[in-house]
């Protein structure tokens, strides 16, 4: 049975295709500044502007160096590890675990490693400390935001800024090495409260520990997503993706503390928990149909905190707001069966409305989250993996409510949605009667990726998004590691150390679908144009180098959320290179409070010889916001100080791999002021609005009030390196500049001049010259009612490509975002022969794709178009319609 | 019920502001026994320097740097392990409220004054006593009829396996007092001649 479907327009029966009255309404998000809510924050129920609110605690970017949240790492006690593993290489997993926090779409959220500090340290700039400190047995590890501030506005909505917050490890690491799952996950979940998210109910990072289904190759889900995005949106994020919006009630009344989930077919889930009005809002929902349910958290085993061990939203007396009572699960609009639901189309851009549900009441359920294993080599593996291609396909569950010890509940069933539970397909896991065994049937629609269990026994419904996850292949394998010597074809003649590089050949299985290998934390650099070696199940890696030449632990991960520690309980063992020791000199010394500018590191040796370099300064006010590695004995890095931070010296950490240099250079923060042109300026890009630069670019340049207060200094000017640039100044410090269309790429030395005086300089990368859009037409076609709602636009585009090659070459460097979704498929002709020998001179393409769009992009006839190419942005084009 | 309805109100007003999650590693009996400097049964008398006495809330925090602890007083009546006298046991568990901070941290129990329990207790280097396994090593005395009961109810919280480190369901605990004397008297006999 095919579902009915609630669009943002109407609702339709798909089998029958009726039209029915509609409730719902889509209401354009241009205008960003609504409440936020959806997935669960620490909430504030306040009064503000003359209604309630829910205001969440977030950490407010504007007032950090760069934008960037600041993360000290202390020892409160001495680090005990598991055999074979290294505190740099914990180290390097943290750096990991920032990373991937700092990479969610459509958010401008940063994390950033400030280096070691001690455990007593304290800052006035707000930051994260990750301590390790000695905890009692049984305590792996605990994190929140440790102090909050008064209720602030910003242009996302009114928020409660986070002024420091903590997460706490459990020193003795002797039972969870640094590079296995649980030590990863446990940090990225302890990160995740510290941004501010609470625990959620749909198997992602965040979820409450039984049910969590993500795996280090795939931490983060689309819920850990939308969680941290709504909190810190960047400027697509509205009209990238949608919102569903409605109201639960338990027999009429509001419903307070429910969890709503918002549900894909495919098993991705984004859920939320209703307000004390019993309204909810579900934001960051990626475009598709939803089934949405409304289930009650599992109540509180702890005296002081919510159902699902969640800190309750409280008012301005500090009053927690008591959840509702426990009611039985449905699915919109009203049924209790999966299959009978509507599904919802959500759209970028638009919101649902409207999606109201009436729950009955029930006790709470037997069933308290489960918990799903698989066994792909022996040893049991969660979440659950279930290969398409294995003949016998099963997983393992267990919770409360499922057996009885040894029989089966009776009257229990089990569905798949997205896969099939063959009849008479579970029982107890004749291994363990505690367990219940639930075979998998696939048929040749079913689709890898997480699938969602449904649990029933008579009125008790339980649903459990992203149970298990369905692959097409077993996990990889890494069975050796030989070493090689090969020439590097990219120093040469650069430093006699580098000529040559230390390599690593891996052999073993299904290595064709990793997507990265880990050598602790490192992410490691695969050797290029060796494209053959993949399917010989064979990879060449450049080797790390460590501080003791040590073994260094290499974990392979793959794309379909699978690691090498699925199949191998030890990871497989790398080789690595000593590096270098020597002393470095700093240019300049002194960092300014308030102000970005470029240091220049100068080495003795060849202290960078491996291709992950990093620095750091202990302090969060203190931060590296760029690194350039310019050979083997160079660096230049943009150093961002915060107003804030104390005067004083700073020890400066150096990275070679994953080797620390601890001892490497002090430098001096200094007060601000004095100088005759002031180090706090800033600029962007008029065309982007954002710090990035190009031949062509048209920027503005930003100086603090104490520059022009007698006017615009004489002679002011922009340069890069020696180049100058004039300034066009009005009468407010805004001056605007064009950066020369032949000027070289590459890293620039920037700085202020006039009449003698300079600013500190920073260091800007310069890319090539954007693509340019020189034509563009699209023309519209709706899609018939039905199962496929909308419009699609059909464009065609004349793009110049600066240094383009061959046009089978362009589909891995360019992307095409049209009304800010990205073009999954384009079609390149080369309308030109192959540029000159100038890797500046352009190329001209027709690009032809056609995308599904919401009928609001219709409204104004306009669309907007925007290329990247080679990781530069073009500037947007708006095009209109033609019919 | 209504008694303990209005408790549980209370301690909301006071420790739901700023909140931590706790990821627990799953302990067996054995591996609670094994790892505890001190084992005791005892009554909760209060909290030392009581600041508010709201329906005998816990606040007084004793704060060690960033992480606030509440100290509370036991009145030790049998120790079944370790080198401690009947008497006052202070022991310190994460949150509480000072200076105008509070926190509380999810997976770290409260407890109540008055009521009677058995607890498995950890002394580190910094002298502070707290709880093994944080709700795990909290087990609540029942006296019914019948034989006194220890016990906890299965909790939510993020609790991982110790060799494994795969998540797994908290199943609770409920042992009789005799039983358990006994199970930590040959854990301690056991432990003793391995050594």
């Amino acid at each position: 049975m095919m579902a009915p479907t609630y669009s943002g327009i109407g609702i339709r029966g798909m089998a029958r295709a009726r039209w029915t009255m509609v409730t719902a309404l889509a209401v354009l998000l241009l205008a960003a500044n609504l409440p936020l809510s959806a997935y669960y924050p620490f909430l504030h129920w306040r009064e503000v502007d003359g209604r309630r609110q829910a205001i969440p605690e977030r950490f407010d970017l504007q007032r950090l160096p760069g934008g960037v949240v600041p993360v000290v790492t202390s020892r409160g006690a001495e680090p005990q590890l598991a055999e074979g593993d290294h505190w740099d290489g914990v180290s390097s997993q943290v750096r990991l675990a920032l990373k991937k926090w700092s990479a969610v779409p459509n958010a401008t959220l940063r994390l950033a490693d400030a280096g070691e500090a001690p455990a007593s340290m304290d800052s006035q700039t707000p930051h994260i400390q990750l301590l390790l400190d000695e905890l009692p047995p049984g305590v792996i590890g605990m994190a929140g935001p440790v102090a909050v501030g008064d209720v602030k506005q910003d242009e996302h909505g009114h928020f409660v800024p986070i002024r420091k917050s903590m997460v706490i490890l459990n020193a003795d690491l002797r039972e969870r090495p640094s590079y296995g799952e649980a030590f990863f996950l446990t940090l990225m979940h302890e990160l995740g409260h510290a941004v501010g998210l609470q625990h959620t109910f749909t198997s992602s990072v965040m979820s409450t520990g039984v049910t969590r289904s993500t795996t280090k190759a795939d931490p983060l889900a689309v819920d850990d997503f939308a969680g941290v995005a709504v909190l810190y949106p960047d400027k697509y994020f509205a009209q990238d993706t949608g919102v569903i919006r409605g109201r639960i009630t338990l027999q009429g009344e509001p419903l307070h503390f429910a969890a709503v989930t918002a549900l894909l077919l495919s098993g991705q889930a984004v859920s939320t928990l209703t307000f004390p009005d019993g309204s909810y809002e579900i934001r960051g929902l990626p475009a598709g149909r939803y089934y949405l349910y409304a289930q009650a958290v599992p109540p509180s085993s702890q005296d002081g905190l919510g159902p699902g061990q969640i800190v309750l939203p409280r008012d301005e007396q500090g009053r927690s707001l008591l959840p509702g009572p426990t009611f039985a699960t449905r699915f919109f609009p009203g049924v209790e069966d999966w299959r009978q639901a509507f599904q919802v189309e959500v759209q970028p851009g638009l919101a649902v409305n409207g999606i109201d549900l009436d729950v009955p009441a029930r006790g709470a359920s037997a069933f308290r989250g489960v918990t799903t294993y698989s066994f792909p080599n022996g040893f049991a593996v969660n979440p659950a993996v279930v290969q398409a291609s294995d003949p016998e396909r099963f997983l393992v569950a267990f919770a409360s409510g499922l057996t009885d010890g040894e029989r089966m509940m009776e009257g229990l069933t089990v569905e798949a949605i997205g896969a099939r539970v063959p009849t008479g397909g579970s029982f107890p896991y004749p291994w363990a009667p505690a367990f219940l065994q639930v075979n998998i049937a696939v048929s040749p629609f079913t689709v890898s990726g997480p699938k969602t269990l449904v649990w029933k026994r008579g009125d008790d419904v339980y649903v459990q998004p992203a149970a298990f996850l369905m692959v097409g292949n077993q996990a990889p394998s890494v069975r050796e590691v030989h070493t090689e010597l090969l020439a590097d074809p990219q120093s040469a003649g650069e430093s006699p150390v580098s000529d040559s590089l230390d390599a690593m050949r891996l052999r073993g299985d299904e290595l064709g679908g990793v997507h990265s290998y880990l050598l602790d934390g490192l992410e490691a650099t695969a050797i290029a144009g060796d494209g053959a070696a993949a399917k010989r199940q064979e990879s060449l890696l450049r080797t790390p180098h460590t501080t003791d030449a040590r073994l260094v632990p290499l974990v392979a991960l793959s794309r379909d959320g699978q690691s090498s520690l699925f199949v191998s309980e030890k990871p497989a063992l790398a080789p690595s290179r000593l590096a270098a020791t020597g002393a470095v000199r700093v240019q300049p010394e002194n960092l300014p409070a308030g102000a970005e500018v470029l240091v220049k590191v100068e080495a003795t040796e060849a202290l960078f010889a491996g291709v992950h370099v990093h620095a750091s300064f202990g302090k969060p006010g203190v931060l590296v916001r760029k690194i350039w590695r310019v050979n083997a004995s160079t660096l230049w890095m943009n150093v961002a100080t915060d107003e804030r931070e104390t005067p004083g010296p700073v020890r400066l950490t150096l990275w070679n791999d994953l080797a620390r240099n601890p001892e490497a250079a002090t430098l001096h923060v200094v007060a601000a002021g004095g100088a005759a042109l002031p180090n706090g300026w800033r600029f962007l890009n008029r065309d982007t609005g954002g710090p990035m630069l190009y031949p062509g670019a048209p920027g503005s340049v930003f100086l603090p009030a104490s520059a022009v207060s007698g006017g615009v200094p004489q002679g002011l000017a922009l340069w890069l390196d020696e180049t100058m640039i004039p300034l066009r100044c009005a009468e407010t410090p805004d001056c605007q500049f064009e950066i020369p269309n032949d000027i070289a790429p590459g890293v620039k030395a920037m700085t202020l001049r006039a009449d003698g005086y300079a600013t500190l300089p920073i260091g800007l990368e310069l890319p090539q010259r954007p693509a340019r859009i020189l034509e563009a037409a699209v023309f519209r076609r709706e899609l018939p009612q039905g199962l496929l709602d909308g419009i699609v636009g059909r464009f065609e585009l004349v793009a110049a490509l600066p240094g383009a090659g061959q046009a089978k070459d362009i589909y891995e460097s360019l992307k095409i975002r049209a009304n800010g979704q990205t073009v999954s498929s384009f079609q390149v002709l080369p309308l030109d022969e192959p540029a000159g020998s100038s890797a500046s001179d352009d190329r001209r393409f027709r690009l032809n794709f056609e995308v599904r769009l919401p009928r609001s992009a219709e409204k104004d006839g306009q669309f907007r178009i925007q290329l990247e190419y080679q990781g530069t942005p073009s500037p947007v084009v708006s095009v209109s319609a033609s019919r | 019920m209504r008694h303990a309805r209005s408790i549980l109100a209370l301690l909301c007003l006071w420790l739901c502001p700023a909140a931590w999650a706790v990821t627990l590693q799953e302990m067996s009996l054995e591996e609670l026994i094994a790892s505890s400097t001190y084992i005791v049964r005892g009554r909760v008398e209060g909290v030392a320097g009581l600041e508010s006495g709201a329906g005998g809330v816990p606040a007084a925090p004793s704060s060690g740097g960033p992480v606030l602890y509440t100290e509370y007083s036991v009145r030790v009546s049998e120790v079944l392990q370790g080198e401690t006298a009947p008497g006052l046991l202070r022991v310190a568990l994460p949150g509480g409220r000072t200076g105008g901070r509070q926190q509380v941290f999810s997976g770290v129990p409260v407890l109540l004054p008055g009521k009677e329990y058995v607890l498995f207790l950890w002394r580190g280097r910094s002298g502070r006593i707290q709880l093994v396994g944080m709700t795990q090593g909290l087990l609540e005395v029942r006296r019914g009829a019948g034989v006194a009961m220890a016990e906890r109810q299965p909790g939510d919280g993020m609790l991982l396996n110790r060799k494994t480190g795969l998540p797994v369901h908290d199943l609770g605990m409920r042992v009789s007092l005799p039983g358990l004397r006994s199970r930590v008297a040959s854990s301690t006999q056991r432990r003793g001649t391995s050594q």
